[in-house]
């Protein structure tokens, strides 16, 4: 068993290195792209909202630049993720390979450019805000619950694209929806009664709530954060089981 | 000492679904969601049992579409079977594909460090072992340098180095001898014997019926994914020789018999070619009453029908009827891909018949050739050249077209 816990520990480890240093190959700016990225989005967002159209939120950087880092990790472990067993047809038929660990990897690797982005955020919040709060220590929890909130997802996709190519051309629609379903760019406060209790089901939404409380020096809702992880975990279990079952078939499908 | 690797009754099922119902959206659509195009399956093995002793080789042979493919996959465990069990006493290794897992933007060292952890090292005993990785590849200056500039032999040296550094129990090896220089097949060849050596037992799958005479201990012959003879190497080898060469006389006095036709005979490699896994067993040119002829005046009608025997789904095969003049020049020439003729989705037999509607040709002697194609036309699967001869009675020409024609002087 530890043997087995190390070889999963190597396999995952490799092949996130494997993606980092592949990703920024053959760009101009190399890993600046990982930093760069997040700040480009930043402005666009910044100026639309908050100099255009003039948006009344305040520390409106913070508030939209903590939303679009969050997602993003989300997004690009989903996107990526859908592909991660039909497009490596020659691992799934590779003796002894732990094939669950090829989502895992699609989370780790963008968890990556998650933190690479996290200093950025930080800066944003110093220059904004003129402190961080001892809450920021908090940061790492939200991260753990995103975690297994992301990977849940992605055993789901991965698995389902074998059999159904379609999921990979759907899902692009879903995030997109769903991009406009979490307050990334508008806050939750702006929205009727209504609609503001049916968007915090979205567990998306707690997450980046609980991130900008954080940078704010606030404490999260730990109990939202909770029902967060017990619904992830849950769909976890659910997910990674259909991924075992899928996987049975996997050869014969892809 | 108890065997390594232990196979009993084995058995997998693969269910084929209608061609059309996998192939395109807009199919499935114009299908109805309810409405199942044909589904059948078959087994793709069936009824194997061995086991392999540690420090044994066994050899696995048998024609493609034989079953040796999907048995590797049950014994790597990455396919489960439908039917028995494989019951292996350590983890299963493979010499399969030697650049999983390897990107083509990274270095030879990081690539090797990422294969050397898929073949089950540790990272730290890759990394300890990268000397002897790059003195086996023979990649010392080259290690550092991105995959994309690696050619395909120096991608395989470096897969197969790693892969040396491991020390499997069990092995599964399929064909990857057969590639890169002389001199580094023979090293990897060492290099199996030495795992072998150290008790690893082997599977290996392999066309080279020589080598695995000359290599391994036992073989297993397997046909249509049925065990046909299990036992000493060179014995079996010799047993499936013999079988291979019957087979085509076999097969060539059958269709000596039924293909007379026009008074020309079927002679494999003079005027049959292909590779005979899906044959042409029998042709006939019909008139108009529909007997059968190999004469007819200019502008009659004529049909052909040909029988076909197939092991892979009709639906992925084309066939062609060309007809050609007494100098050789193709003159006619109608496949069914071009008229989108829509084949059986499962293999069998079956009898396909072309009508030309009118042969308005000059007088002279024609001759058919029939083929049956792969999908991609690449594979020639049974061609019948110039095979059935055509006599037309008629006025004759230096050209091959004489349609119905009337002179008017004004």
């Amino acid at each position: 068993m530890g043997k087995n816990l190390q070889h999963w520990y190597d396999v995952i480890s490799v092949l996130v290195s494997r993606d980092h240093k592949s990703r920024y190959k053959k760009t101009g700016m190399g890993v600046i792209w990982a930093v760069a990225s997040p700040i480009l989005f930043l402005l666009t967002f910044y100026i639309l909202f908050g100099l255009i159209m003039r948006v009344d939120i305040p520390n409106y950087a913070t508030f939209v630049f903590t939303g679009i880092v969050a997602w993003q990790w989300l997004q690009t472990s989903l996107n990526e993720g859908v592909a991660s067993i039909s497009q490596n047809a020659s691992l799934v038929s590779y003796p002894g390979f732990p094939l669950a660990s090829l989502p895992i990897v699609s989370v780790f690797s963008n968890l990556i450019n998650f933190l690479f982005a996290i200093p950025v955020v930080l800066i944003v919040v110093l220059v904004e805000n003129g402190s961080l709060g001892w809450p920021i220590l908090f940061m790492p929890v939200v991260m753990v619950v995103q975690f297994f909130l992301i990977l849940s997802l992605v055993y789901l996709v991965s698995a389902a694209n074998v059999p159904f190519r379609d999921t990979q051309y759907i899902l692009p629609v879903l995030l997109q929806l769903g991009y406009f379903m979490t307050p990334i760019f508008y806050s939750l406060d702006q929205l009727p009664d209504q609609f503001r209790s049916i968007l915090m089901l979205n567990p998306m939404s707690q997450i980046i709530t609980a991130y900008r409380m954080i940078f704010g020096g606030m404490l999260p809702d730990f109990a939202g954060l909770a029902w967060v992880m017990i619904f992830s975990l849950v769909l976890l279990v659910v997910t990674y089981r259909y991924f075992l079952r899928a996987a049975e078939n996997f050869l014969e499908e892809i | 000492m108890s065997a390594a690797l232990t196979i009993r009754s084995l058995g997998k099922r693969f269910v084929h679904h209608d061609a059309a119902r996998a192939k395109t959206f807009r199919r499935f659509v114009e299908g109805g969601w309810g409405k199942r195009g044909g589904k059948y399956d078959f087994w793709a093995l069936r009824d194997v049992d061995f086991s392999v002793e540690p420090g044994e080789m066994l050899g696995v042979i048998g024609k493609n579409g034989s079953g040796k493919s999907t048995l590797l996959r049950l014994l790597g465990g990455v396919m489960r079977p439908d039917e028995g069990s494989v019951e292996a006493a350590d983890a299963v290794h493979g010499l399969l594909d030697l650049n999983a897992g390897m990107h083509h933007e990274l270095t030879g060292r990081e690539n090797a460090i990422c294969t050397g952890v898929l073949a089950g090292l540790s990272r730290r005993e890759i990394t300890a072992r990268m000397d002897e990785v790059i003195e086996f590849a023979e990649l010392k200056d080259f290690i550092d340098e991105p995959l994309r500039s690696y050619s395909a032999g120096m991608k395989l040296r470096l897969g197969f180095a790693v892969a040396a550094q491991t020390r499997p129990r069990i092995l599964l090896i399929d064909e990857v001898l057969a590639v890169g220089d002389v001199a580094f097949q023979a090293k990897c060849i060492e290099r199996i014997h030495r795992f072998r050596a150290e008790g690893c037992a082997i599977v290996l799958i392999s066309h080279d019926l020589a080598q695995v005479e000359a290599t391994c201990d036992r073989a297993l012959w397997l046909r249509n994914g049925a065990q046909v003879a299990l036992g000493a190497a060179q014995s079996v080898v010799r047993q499936f020789e013999t079988a291979m060469l019957e087979a085509t006389a076999e097969r060539i006095a059958d269709n000596e018999e039924a293909d007379l036709t026009g008074g020309s005979q079927l002679t494999l490699s003079s005027n049959r070619f292909g590779t005979q896994e899906n044959r042409i067993t029998r042709v006939r040119l019909l008139g108009s009453n529909g007997e059968e002829i190999s004469s007819i005046r200019t502008g009659d009608p004529l049909t052909i029908q040909a029988w076909i025997e197939t092991v892979i789904p009709m639906s992925d095969l084309h066939f062609s009827v060309t007809l050609a003049n007494a100098k050789g020049t193709d003159i006619l020439g109608v496949t069914t891909e071009q008229d989108m003729v829509e084949l059986p989705a499962q293999p069998g037999t079956a009898m396909l018949q072309v009508d030309l509607a009118r042969l308005d040709l000059a007088g002279g002697l024609y001759h058919f050739s029939i083929g049956l194609y792969d999908k991609d036309w690449a594979i020639a699967y049974d061609r019948h050249v110039n095979a059935y001869e055509l006599k037309v009675e008629g006025q004759e020409s230096w050209a091959s077209l004489n349609p119905a024609h009337e002179w008017t002087v004004a």
